[in-house]
């Protein structure tokens, strides 16, 4: 179960995800800023998971009056870097299967194997209609571990991960 | 550059631009095909940010490549998290149709991602 980012976060920040990214470019900003506590790669990490994860709720989220909508939480701490989406999902849609690649990705024993079977999958043209290469990127690509906390249709994702090595 | 080779730079995160890509894309490998290239060299080094869905055109390339028997060669940056670790992902699909070639020595300050 995911905890709420604590007070004692060195810093923290949310936005709203709406289809226009502009929040993407004030997470770019905010993670620059925050650098003492996040060195370069964990920076270049955060910006890649938080851009697939704000794509997830944007593809996959219910539509809230005429668009999707969500928050996207970053808590920064020095060498801990914690990234949080909610949204209101479709269980059939979005949430089924967002959970599903999040418990595959908890008990697997190679996060890579995981990414190189989709990428595999896509290949030979099985579930092609949808990418669904995002959270297994955040895992494999940045290093994140993903939980999720579900009440329908509330779906809220964490990607946290240790930045021990400064660049 | 010659016919056979092609350079990205920028990001590719914008649904737009990858669309153009797309296009762009089909139009290339219909010209190798035609043109009877065996091998295309693709120079990603300078492009610094993508999403899943731009990693998922290279995918889509790469089955395409593979079906009409030429081979893409990719030249990555190793220092750059994204491109060492995706592109190696790519070679592992088991097709002749991908190389990966990394350009330039391997930083070793930069943490990897846990298994």
């Amino acid at each position: 179960m995911n905890e709420a980012p604590s007070h004692s976060a060195a810093i923290h920040r949310s936005w709203r995800l709406a289809g226009d990214w502009k929040a993407l470019d004030e997470v770019r900003r905010y993670l620059e800023f925050g650098r003492r506590f996040c060195h370069t790669a964990c920076r270049e990490a955060a910006m890649m998971a938080s851009w697939e994860l704000a794509e997830n709720v944007i593809k996959y989220g219910l539509v809230d009056g005429d668009k999707v909508t969500g928050t996207m939480t970053i808590a920064l701490w020095p060498g801990r870097t914690l990234i949080r989406t909610e949204n209101k999902a479709n269980w059939a849609e979005g949430a089924h299967e967002v959970i599903s690649t999040i418990t595959r990705l908890s008990t697997a024993t190679s996060v890579r194997e995981l990414y190189v079977q989709r990428m595999q999958q896509l290949l030979t043209g099985e579930g092609k209609s949808y990418t669904r290469l995002g959270l297994l990127r955040v895992a494999y690509e940045g290093g994140f571990q993903l939980s999720y906390r579900h009440e329908a249709p509330r779906l809220e994702i964490s990607a946290e991960r240790r930045c021990d090595s400064p660049a | 550059m010659g016919p056979c080779e092609l350079r990205f730079e920028g990001s590719l995160a914008n649904h737009q631009v990858q669309a153009d890509l797309r296009r762009n894309i089909t139009a290339l490998h219909e010209r190798i095909v035609a043109d009877g290239c065996q091998t295309i060299t693709v120079d990603v080094q300078g492009l610094h940010f993508v999403d899943s869905s731009a990693i998922r055109i290279f995918v889509d390339w790469i089955g395409r490549a593979a079906g009409a028997n030429y081979q893409i060669v990719f030249l990555v940056d190793p220092n750059m998290t994204w491109q060492r670790l995706s592109f190696n992902a790519l070679k592992s699909l088991g097709t002749d149709a991908v190389e990966v070639r990394e350009m330039g020595p391997a930083s070793s300050t930069k943490s990897e991602p846990s298994e």
